[in-house]
């Protein structure tokens, strides 16, 4: 193979050249600086509006999701140019090929002012702001975001979510006030209920009667629907005291970090399924069903209990259901799944190369008012884009929604999620009418005091957790299914929990365990 | 004559024919200076667009941080591959992969060269044209599309084939939740949705038989299925060789979008292959170098394979890419 | 054999061929019927199974979503520019590779061959390929479409193995020693007796162009250049694979709902123009297309 040899000592050679060519990316500063430290420019004003005397034009680094609409055209960016004297000029992208781009974004030697509903990881966060390349918030937001700071100190387990362990803040997240905007609850079918003469279930074992009551009375109808398996879990598992933490399968017990997938309760929680759907009280499709099929399964009115957000997604069937209160499981546990506070976090990032660091915080810190500029985040201005009704809730003016080619994606980057954004009862409108609310009241007890959202993991730990989480979440999501359905029998439990130990449990735990004490403690 | 002189004569002999062959060589060259002349435009394309590039493999040995760039990032040696080697599912994987795509060439190689063989028999102009015209178009539905017509005619409530198997008395089957269906129906599906596209290369090479070799045929007494034995296939062998090696050299590469949707909890223990199993990896941390290594992979082992296969088609038939 | 068992031989091989036949149109027709009625239906009853062949709760709301976009048309129009411009480029540059190639007598063929062949596995990625895609200026311009992917090496060799094995090469080396220059060869004569194969190319790199998407989006920025299947993709919320894992901020279930018949009127909308174009290329198939010109 002679020839090959020098076809590929040819190949060598081309690439060394072309490799001298092309801009293969170079090196930031790395030098890190408190921008915080340095005096703002004059054109600044350190309160009101506009924000800069005169109009500056950054440049915005932005995902855009499907229900999105382009940046340049959107109104939320157009009004508030006018309010803020900041003008943006953006860099859009489809979320599909949004991770590509970061890559390639972060390899210029220009970086754009500010990232946008960018979702940095915290992996990058760290990489990146130990970097250089992004610049720590802290400072500038206690400087000049006061509305931010006096949130953070409201809710230290945001706080702590969106620290990294080297003590700053690189990318400010969401703060989604509302319970009802953090929990996915249970709806009880009213209707049929009545029908079966029964009262509202308070236990774990007044739910398995009702639910057979109902396929004895309906048969041709699902007694319980949810999304997905993880749906069915988080939705039962607070019954036997199982809680999400760190956005994951852990409960924190004063500064001990468990995961629970081989725990008794567990299996417990997966027998209690297990019943269920042997009985056909379970929908067999929630193993592969598509989203748009059980949209259509809640729309329908027809399924006895089933697990959302709010009642936005099934208007056509919302007056049958009502929200469920939490169920006391068989060991007196009687508690409920909610998501941080912190829901999206890197969502607004700072880089080194914009000039005007202490603008572009005030130019977020307004949307964190929890008042106005809450409100023109999500709805725009009253009596142009929104209106209150009756009700006191904010709803889009007809008209307005119809002028946009995708409504109000069009207009607002906020469908889609993962904005920054400060989300209150009063600004959650459409995910909070009565009957949500009345829902989420039910729940309130039963949740958590603080919830953490994904920890910072140190740089070499990172890739070990992912690599662990890969082989354990596949064995777990794939014997819990199995379990549930029956294809795996309990008699096999012991050999389950032996497997996940085998494959790195207790590491898994003390990684968590390690970040957990250098972050949320 | 002594050994000496015997060798050292068979030695000037070696030295004048080789620097015969060499001017030989360079007359030949130069004769065909217009081939090399076409050759250029392609050649200077595959350089700047296809081995230009390619120092960004390097970043399979690195860890690629793009504020460092590809030559300032640190290098990792082997890790990646250590860390996929070493994950609790690699055999898994790598056996899902593989028997996934050895059922492939078995069955969905084929068939299309079935159908093409087929079209080209058919006598009636209109009948043909519409077998070719529906068969192809199967080829434009999007894979999300087909996996949800799987969904739905499978369905063991609402699909059309457990409806066909109540009325035949037999109970409905959750196809979609077995692990033991997911092969034959997602190769099913692919057989379904190429074969009519993939045939279209045997259809054009069948048309460049000649003709006369048929009617000579007829009058030596021989019917049809022997006509297309004897005629229709060898004519069409170095194609189908050169398409069997090349789909070999794609082995490892499977069609990661649509067993990403079809797969779910209950069917992995078949359904996981590399490329899904990494993709829910890359969404707990986004690791381009890791990808990078992962397909770096995949690659050497689809060149290997490549060679192999040459090597053989070369020495049994004569048909080989070099 | 008497001529009588002959007959009856091809008889039944005719009768079997004309029922697999009608069999694979049978299986075949029958999803695509589905697909057309389902572009036409109420979304929930599709998911309800209720549609098996024709429309339920007939509905023209998928195909007014896709219309109602006003980037439809010039998405539409811009497709076809990228996909002539496009396989122009493509029909010269693989010819220009796989003649030379498919000469046995051209000195370092093999060497040839070695290189294209490796690029079919090994790529730079993404991220590289992009960088020189920008360090040639071509980033957000129709060349950034129709450059980087010019060539198809499959392609290539699919090519160089017709003209390699379907061509006669005394045919071939009878020109050369009556003295023709191998241009002139390749365009008097090769090509005119290719038009099978050039057909097929036609074929394929048109409708790989027609049916791309990740180029535009990694090389194209300005909205007005978009070709057609991101405005689809757009409209019907694809990466459907990575459904779960959206938040449910109001809007979605709407949206997820209309993506359902969507996604149907969809492929109707996007595969029209290049099912109708397989009847026009078809005729190149006709069989002894080549000795016919043979002979004359």
């Amino acid at each position: 193979m002679k020839k090959s040899a020098s076809v590929l000592a040819l190949i060598a050679a081309v690439c060394l050249v072309f490799s001298g060519c092309s801009n293969g990316g170079s090196k930031q500063g790395s030098k890190q600086s408190d921008p915080a430290a340095a005096a703002p420019s004059g054109n600044f004003k350190k309160e009101g509006f506009p924000i800069v005397d005169k109009p500056i034009t950054l440049t915005m680094f932005a995902c855009r999701s499907a229900a999105n609409g382009p940046y340049k055209d959107m109104y939320f960016f157009k009004e508030y140019e006018k309010l803020s004297n900041i003008k943006f000029k953006f860099n859009d992208v489809p979320d599909e090929v949004f991770n590509e781009k970061k890559n390639l974004i972060f390899g210029k030697k220009k970086l754009p002012d500010v990232f946008y509903k960018a979702s940095i990881s915290n992996e990058q966060l760290i990489k990146y702001g130990q970097s250089g390349a992004l610049v720590p918030l802290e400072g500038l937001i206690k400087k000049y975001a006061p509305n931010i700071q006096s949130l953070l100190d409201k809710y230290p387990d945001v706080k702590k979510s969106i620290t990294a362990p080297d003590g700053h803040i690189y990318a400010m997240s969401s703060i989604i006030e509302p319970l009802v905007q953090r929990t996915v609850k249970l709806w009880l079918n009213q209707e049929m209920l009545k029908e079966v003469g029964a009262d509202e279930p308070e236990t774990t074992e007044d739910l398995y009667n009702l639910l057979k009551a109902f396929k004895e009375k309906y048969p041709d109808r699902t007694p319980f629907l949810t999304s997905d398996v993880g749906g069915a879990i988080s939705a039962f598992s607070g019954a036997w005291g199982l809680y999400q933490q760190m956005r994951y399968s852990i409960n924190v017990d004063g500064d001990k970090v468990h995961i629970w997938t081989t725990d008794n309760e567990y299996k417990e929680l997966l027998m209690f399924l297990h019943k269920m759907y042997k009985e056909g009280l379970i929908g067999h499709k929630m193993i592969d069903q598509e989203y748009a099929e059980y949209i259509s399964q809640m729309q329908s009115g027809k399924v006895g209990l089933f697990t959302n957000q709010a009642t936005d997604a099934f208007p056509q069937s919302a007056e049958k259901y009502e929200g469920l209160t939490p169920l006391k499981g068989p060991h007196g546990d009687q508690g409920f799944v909610s998501s941080p506070i912190a829901r999206d976090t890197g969502a607004f990032a700072i880089s080194s190369s914009n000039k005007y660091p202490e603008a572009s915080i005030r130019w977020l810190d307004y949307l964190f008012d929890g008042a106005e500029g809450s409100m023109f985040f999500a709805y725009g201005k009253e009596g142009e884009t929104f209106e209150f009704d009756k009700d006191g809730m904010p709803q889009f003016k007809e008209k307005f929604v119809k002028s946009q080619p995708k409504g109000e994606g069009s207009a607002f980057p906020g469908p889609g999620g993962s904005t920054p954004q400060y989300s209150t009862v009063r600004t959650a409108g459409t995910v909070n009418t009565p009957r949500d609310a009345r829902a989420s009241e039910k729940i309130e007890p039963y949740v958590l005091d603080e919830v953490y959202s994904d920890p910072f993991f140190a740089d070499n730990v990172s890739k070990k957790v992912y690599d662990l989480r890969a082989d354990i979440d596949t064995y777990v999501n794939e014997s819990r299914a199995r379990f549930i359905t029956g294809d795996l029998s309990f008699d096999d439990w012991d050999k389950y929990v032996k497997t996940v130990k085998d494959i790195g449990l207790k590491k898994l735990e003390e990684y968590y365990q390690e970040a957990y004490d250098k972050q949320f403690k | 004559m002594s050994l000496k002189v015997k060798l050292a004569g068979q030695e000037a002999k070696r030295t004048e024919s080789a620097s015969k062959s060499r001017r030989q060589l360079k007359k030949r060259i130069t004769e065909r200076y217009d081939l090399y002349i076409m050759l250029l435009f392609p050649m200077i394309w595959y350089v700047i667009f296809m081995y230009g590039p390619m120092y960004g493999l390097q970043i399979a040995f690195k860890d690629y941080l793009p504020t460092n760039g590809f030559w300032g990032s640190r290098w990792v040696g082997l890790e990646h591959f250590k860390r996929f080697f070493f994950s609790y599912y690699f055999w898994r994987l790598i056996k899902n992969t593989v028997v996934i795509q050895l059922y492939s060439l078995l069955f969905n190689f084929p068939i299309p060269i079935f159908l093409a063989l087929l079209v080209n028999e058919i006598r009636n102009e209109k009948f043909k044209k519409a077998l070719q015209n529906i068969t192809y178009i199967p080829h434009f539905i999007s894979v999300v599309v087909i996996v949800g017509m799987l969904n739905l005619f499978l369905d063991p409530k609402s699909g059309i084939v457990n409806h066909a198997l109540s009325y035949l008395g037999m109970k409905s089957i959750p196809f979609m939740q077995k692990p033991e269906w997911f092969r034959p129906l997602y190769i099913g599906s692919n057989i379904w949705a190429n074969m009519g596209w993939q045939s279209i290369i045997y259809i054009a090479a069948l048309s460049g038989v000649d003709p006369q070799l048929y009617e000579a045929a007829t009058v030596d007494g021989a019917s049809r299925l022997q006509k297309v034995i004897h005629i229709s296939i060898p004519a069409i062998i170095p194609t189908i060789v050169i398409l069997l090696i090349l789909d070999i050299g794609g082995f490892m590469s499977i069609g990661f979008e649509k067993i990403l949707l079809m797969q779910n909890d209950l069917t992995m223990s078949t359904s996981d292959v590399i490329s899904t199993f990494n993709y829910r990896k890359g969404i707990l941390g986004g690791d381009y170098s890791y990808t990078t290594a992962i397909g770096l992979f995949n690659s050497v082992i689809n060149f290997i394979l490549l060679i192999t296969v040459n090597q053989i088609g070369k020495k049994k038939a004569e048909i080989s890419l070099w | 054999m008497t001529t009588k068992q002959k007959f009856s031989g091809d008889q039944l091989f005719n009768i079997a061929i004309y029922i697999i036949a009608i069999f694979i149109i049978a299986i075949i027709l029958y999803p695509l019927i589905f697909v057309v009625s389902a572009s036409f239906s109420d979304p929930t009853k599709i998911l309800n199974g209720e549609v098996w062949l024709l429309p339920k709760g007939f509905t023209l709301d998928a195909y007014r979503q896709v219309f109602q976009d006003s980037r439809l048309w010039n998405s539409y129009k811009n497709t076809i520019v990228y996909t002539i411009i496009g396989t122009t480029i493509n029909i010269i540059l693989t010819t220009l590779l796989a003649y030379p190639l498919s000469r046995k007598d051209l000195p370092g063929r093999n060497f040839f061959m070695f290189v294209i062949a490796f690029t079919m596995f090994f790529s730079g990625g993404i991220v590289p390929t992009y960088l020189v895609v920008q360090d040639l200026g071509m980033l957000d311009t129709i060349w950034a479409l129709v450059i980087p992917g010019a060539i198809s090496t499959y392609n290539a060799i699919v090519m160089r193995t017709f003209f390699q094995d379907s061509i006669p090469w005394e045919l071939q080396e009878a020109a050369l020693l009556d003295g023709c220059g191998n241009a002139k060869l390749l365009y008097k004569i090769i090509l005119p007796l290719s038009k099978p194969i050039l057909a097929v190319m036609v074929l394929f790199y048109a409708v790989g162009h027609w049916n791309s998407y990740f180029g535009a989006l990694i090389y194209l920025d300005s909205d007005h250049l978009y070709p057609l299947q991101i405005i689809l993709r757009e409209i019907l919320i694809q990466n459907q694979a990575a459904m779960h894992d959206v938040v449910m901020d109001f809007e979605m279930a709407r949206q997820i709902m209309m993506a359902e018949s969507m996604k149907y009127s969809v492929i109707v909308i996007a595969s029209l123009p290049v099912i109708v174009m397989y009847p026009f290329v078809q005729k190149y198939f006709v069989k002894g297309v080549m000795i016919g010109s043979i002979k004359g």
